[in-house]
């Protein structure tokens, strides 16, 4: 059925404003010092989503990140943005290459890595100028200590998660390749 | 940990050097001598405060001319309407600025603190 698919999909874009509302929650002490929940739904669905999917989730991610904090009109909202794209395309990156080599411990990291990163070349180039380094290891440091601990929670989940397998499966089905992907011999 | 693959440490150890890296990136930079930093139409200028002199800048309302006399930088003259930047005085701790706005002319000072300023002041004691 095409409505998995779709359905899926609008799912995981879902969990990722329940999460965001959830994050909103927490107390933060400095604005930069997130967790990132957010991104656990776009962590654990690297697997088995198409690339459009996949990017849909992200856009559904940063739209619901911003009307949970209210940053969807401001300035923040960039950040939000550009940190999300980078950090997806990071993981995909590291993910895709990476096979069986990397957990998602390294995906997520690498995500952290690059989000954090992007947006501390955001703050200084465009929106704060040349103090903005000043915070870069905080920022840096943050993002890889949530990033780290948000792979290593995917991983055990991916690993526990017999509701994810049915998704998957649901979802492949729906895209009408119903086998789940070997890792190709010459990875190795 | 079982959990973590060869790639992973890979990425970790990478995490780290550019953590600190963005550690010594962050470091302000080499203080230097005290000087005044002026920009001027979009320019940036550097006028030491060791010894006197005079610069002239042209802007959008005219001439401005800044000048730096006994450790001291001040804007003495300005073709601005009202000379705010005339009346705000001589500058010399860094941090310290005088600007005319209609010229497009600031001035700030930069660089190492002096002696007394190192030392612990009434309020901060």
């Amino acid at each position: 059925m095409r409505t998995d698919r779709r359905e899926i999909t609008a799912f995981f874009g879902a969990l990722c404003l329940f999460l965001s509302a959830l994050e909103y929650l927490i107390p933060k002490p400095l604005p930069f010092l997130r967790l990132g929940l957010a991104n656990l739904p776009l962590l654990i669905g690297l697997r088995f989503f198409e690339p459009a999917d996949l990017i849909l989730v992200l856009f559904l991610k940063v739209l619901g990140q911003g009307l949970m904090n209210g940053t969807l009109t401001s300035y923040v909202f960039l950040f939000s943005l550009t940190g999300s794209v980078v950090s997806v395309f990071m993981m995909t990156l590291v993910y895709r290459f990476g096979g069986r080599y990397v957990s998602l411990v390294g995906v997520s990291l690498s995500g952290a890595l690059g989000s954090s990163l992007a947006q501390t070349m955001m703050a200084v180039l465009f929106i704060f100028g040349d103090t903005a380094r000043i915070i870069a290891p905080f920022s840096i440091g943050a993002g890889l200590v949530s990033g780290f601990l948000l792979g290593l929670f995917a991983e055990k989940f991916v690993s526990a998660s017999g509701w994810l397998r049915k998704v998957e499966k649901r979802y492949r089905e729906s895209l009408g390749k119903p086998e789940i992907p070997e890792i190709p011999e010459e990875v190795k | 940990m079982l959990l973590l693959r060869k790639l992973d440490f890979l990425i970790i150890l990478f995490s780290l050097s550019v953590l600190t890296a963005s550690v010594f990136w962050s470091l302000p930079e080499e203080e230097g001598k005290r000087r005044a930093e002026i920009e001027a139409s979009g320019e940036k200028f550097i006028m030491p405060l060791s010894r006197d002199g005079a610069m002239e800048f042209e802007g959008p309302v005219g001439r401005t001319r800044v000048e730096a006399a006994g450790g001291e930088v001040f804007i003495a003259q300005s073709d601005c309407r009202d000379g705010i930047c005339v009346t705000m005085g001589r500058i010399s701790e860094p941090g310290e600025w005088v600007a005319c706005l209609p010229n497009r002319v600031i001035v700030r000072v930069v660089g190492g603190k002096s002696e007394e300023d190192t030392e612990v002041d009434a309020g901060a004691y």
